[in-house]
């Protein structure tokens, strides 16, 4: 029988794949990489998600994530038809990517930022067009407004820097941008900000959420998109049916009952990234302003052993137990470190690894 | 502003209606729960109390994301089909791998060929990439493998799919004719084999695993024999480049850590499935008997639903219809010859019997 290799779609063929950030198989190391919440979600939680993993588990789930859907609309605003539920909003993306980026259409993005972004891109055979972020790593609005831009992504606060861009600049934003705005809010809970409104004013405008990270819920797979109905209806016509299982639907309706444990979680979180920041900075590093559940900071300049260069730091800790995200020789990042915001412990522990690894223990 | 959303081309010319309506949607606009519910070839016959537990220790770490190459399921199911990890990609349930299969083997425009009618999933992925659905009829209910080929042939299509068992029809092809027909399209053409009901097949329809051809996918699914349809839990075996190729397109964090937890003890509780598919064979001669008590015959079948003929599409439609009205949720197939019939997911006993009683009385409020 001949043996020969299958023929992919050419673009296909030549795309890199996505790299996600690590995800260690040892237990013991302390996972600072993904910005995950280091506080559980409410006990309601797993309750619901274990009456779940029974008999019922053999139905297919709710195609339409009703009951997430209505939550979702009393606590945010609008109807359960503003809403469409994801298998996380990695894939909200992707459908987004795929209702309005065909070949060649361009699509605009600050950059650094969400580095799955770019795959997508390249999935629909889109155009990129990374805008640099100023010397501040602040988001230049008038960059990033094109004419022929089909969707503009606008992750905010923005990773890996943290930072966040106004309401009244999104607006504006949003005003003068073509074709989609995508603003991208996963880390929006540990901000002041919030762009539901906006949403509600421009029909071109769609908000993704997720349950990853300020409701603890990364591994359970649970993100959603705001947006003007009629654009919602666009979606549902791409997304998988059964996208979201229903254990997932469970444990993002509990949360979601629960709602003020994510508040709690989130203003402890806040109050760590604070102390953090500023005990970085004690020690020489470049912090910048972070609105989300992790720090960007930039290694002491000229310390012996790493100038310029984050890496050694970064394997130092790894070494140690402490798993941190370093973006190897991406330019404008080499010297940086992102630091998701662990408990208050953790981040106790990771500061005297740091000083342990810098005094050369 | 419908008009002014500056969809893609594809997506422009995709149906206005939102192609599917799951039960869940009928019980809202009833306003109350179905009493039977034997529309979507779930199992009535749950999970395993394996599975149940391991997914109760896993959500105590849902705050984690989950393992994007599911190591463990993945070298699990390796080992249970005794082949490298390399050939197996864990996936959202069979319907997700159905569309990134399609996205990575069709381009616009594309030919992609399966049986008329033949699971609606996989079509919806075939128009929702903007390829081009082309359809062969299904001979005597059975999915027509030389026809397929020669159009898969005259097409130069680089996709065809056949499921096997079929949804809707039943019916089963011998792995003999299919490792033939995967030979006769060519090396050229990726043939997915879909195998969601493989685990109720007669072991003749089991094309063996090795050798592997390297056209050839086939993908199997918790949700049917495992009773897992909610934790959305599929795979696929394939050639190692294919592989490679879906884990650069997939969602990396697809399957989410319940469901993989779940599906890897179920896999470890061999005895809960065997205990699954005696009852759906014994289901199947029950719900048959009951159809033949009422004069009606039963299309053969290797799955766990069974088409109850009921004489033309017509009848069917109606019958569905006042079911439907009686709280009883099942499907028909949509297109010729299978549409002469309604689809019932095997059930306990009870459920059986509510549905023929039902039946019944509608028959008898028919026109001859
Ligand atoms: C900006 C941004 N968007 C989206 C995501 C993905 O979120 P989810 O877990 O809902 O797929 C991440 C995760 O790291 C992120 O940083
Ligand atoms: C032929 C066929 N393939 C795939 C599926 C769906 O499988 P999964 O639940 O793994 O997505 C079904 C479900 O009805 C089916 O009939």
């Amino acid at each position: 029988m001949p043996q020969k290799a299958p023929k992919f779609l050419d673009h296909i063929e030549r795309m890199a794949g996505y790299i996600p950030g690590e995800q260690p198989r040892q237990a013991d190391i302390v996972k600072l990489n993904t910005n995950e919440n280091p506080y559980p979600p409410p006990p309601s939680v797993l309750e619901r998600v274990r009456e779940a993993a029974t008999q019922d588990l053999r139905k297919y789930p709710d195609a339409a994530a009703s009951g997430v859907r209505e939550r979702l609309s009393r606590l945010l605003g609008g109807s359960p038809d503003n809403f469409v539920i994801g298998n996380g909003s990695d894939e909200l993306l992707n459908v987004i990517l795929r209702c309005f980026a065909g070949p060649g259409d361009l699509v605009t993005f600050p950059w650094p930022t969400y580095p799955y972004y770019d795959k997508l891109i390249d999935l629909q055979q889109a155009k990129p067009h990374p805008v640099p972020l100023d010397d501040d790593f602040q988001v230049a609005i008038d960059d990033l407004v094109h004419p022929e831009s089909r969707i503009t992504l606008l992750a905010n606060p923005n990773s890996p820097t943290g930072i966040g861009l106004s309401r009244e600049s999104i607006d504006e934003l949003a005003s003068r941008c073509s074709g989609i705005l995508v603003v991208d809010e996963a880390y929006v809970d540990f901000s002041a900000g919030g762009a539901i409104e906006i949403a509600q004013k421009h029909p071109h405008v769609i908000v993704t959420r997720t349950l990853s990270k300020s409701f603890s819920l990364a591994g359970v797979r649970v993100g959603f998109a705001y947006a003007h109905p009629t654009l919602i209806a666009g979606l549902w016509k791409v997304k998988e049916h059964y996208n979201v299982s229903s254990l997932s639907q469970v444990a993002a309706e509990a949360a979601l009952d629960d709602i003020d444990v994510m508040r709690v979680n989130a203003e402890r979180i806040i109050a760590t990234r604070m102390r953090l920041s500023n005990e970085l900075r004690t020690r020489g590093f470049f912090v910048w302003s972070s609105e989300a559940n992790f720090v960007l900071a930039r290694i002491p300049v000229g310390d012996a052993g790493h100038v310029g260069d984050a890496q050694p730091l970064f394997e130092a800790l790894k070494e140690r137990g402490y798993l941190v995200r370093h973006y190897g020789q991406q330019p404008r990042l080499s010297d940086c470190l992102r630091i998701s915001i662990g408990s208050d412990e953790q981040i106790d522990g990771l500061l005297d690894t740091l000083d342990h690894v810098v005094e050369g223990d | 502003m419908g008009t002014r959303l500056p969809l893609t081309s594809v997506v422009r010319n995709l149906p206005e209606m939102v192609p599917f309506v799951g039960p869940e949607t009928f019980e809202r606009r009833q306003g109350r729960a179905l009493r039977v519910r034997l529309g979507a070839n779930e199992s009535v016959f749950g999970i395993s109390p394996v599975a149940a537990e391991a997914m109760s220790a896993a959500a105590a770490k849902a705050w984690m994301y989950n393992d994007p190459e599911a190591y463990d399921l993945t070298e699990a199911l390796a080992q249970a089909h005794g082949v490298p990890q390399t050939h197996v990609q864990v996936g959202a349930g069979i319907d997700e791998l159905l569309g990134l299969l399609v996205r990575v083997f069709a381009d616009v425009g594309e030919p992609v060929v399966m049986s008329d009618g033949s699971y609606p999933t996989f079509a919806y992925h075939v128009v929702g990439h903007g390829a081009r659905l082309v359809g062969v009829d299904y001979q005597n209910g059975h999915v027509d493998l030389a026809a397929m080929a020669d159009r898969a042939r005259t097409e130069q299509a680089r996709l065809v799919y056949m499921a096997n068992p079929d949804n809707p029809m039943g019916s089963w092809c011998a792995a003999r004719q299919i490792e033939h027909f995967v030979d006769a399209v060519g090396e050229d053409c990726i043939v997915i084999l879909d195998e969601a009901y493989a685990d109720f097949a007669p072991t003749e329809a089991i094309v063996p695993v090795l050798p592997l051809r390297p056209n050839l996918v086939r993908t199997r699914t918790f949700s049917k024999a495992h009773g897992m349809a909610g934790a959305r839990v599929g795979y696929l075996l394939a050639d190692p480049s294919i592989v490679e190729i879906l884990g650069r397109v997939r969602n990396q964090f697809g399957v989410n850590r319940i469901a993989q937890a779940g599906a890897l003890a179920s896999l470890s509780d061999a005895g809960f499935v065997h205990r699954v598919v005696e009852s759906v064979t014994v289901g199947r001669q029950q719900l048959s008997a009951l159809a033949e008590r009422l004069g009606l015959s039963c299309l053969p079948s290797a799955t766990n639903f069974v088409n109850i003929d009921v004489g033309d599409g017509e009848r069917a439609r109606q019958i569905l219809q006042q079911l439907l009205e009686r709280d009883i949720f099942v499907r028909m197939p949509s297109k010729p010859p299978g549409d002469r019939c309604i689809r019932v997911t095997i059930g306990h006993a009870e459920d059986h019997e509510i549905l023929i009683d039902a039946l019944a009385e509608i028959l008898n409020g028919l026109p001859g």
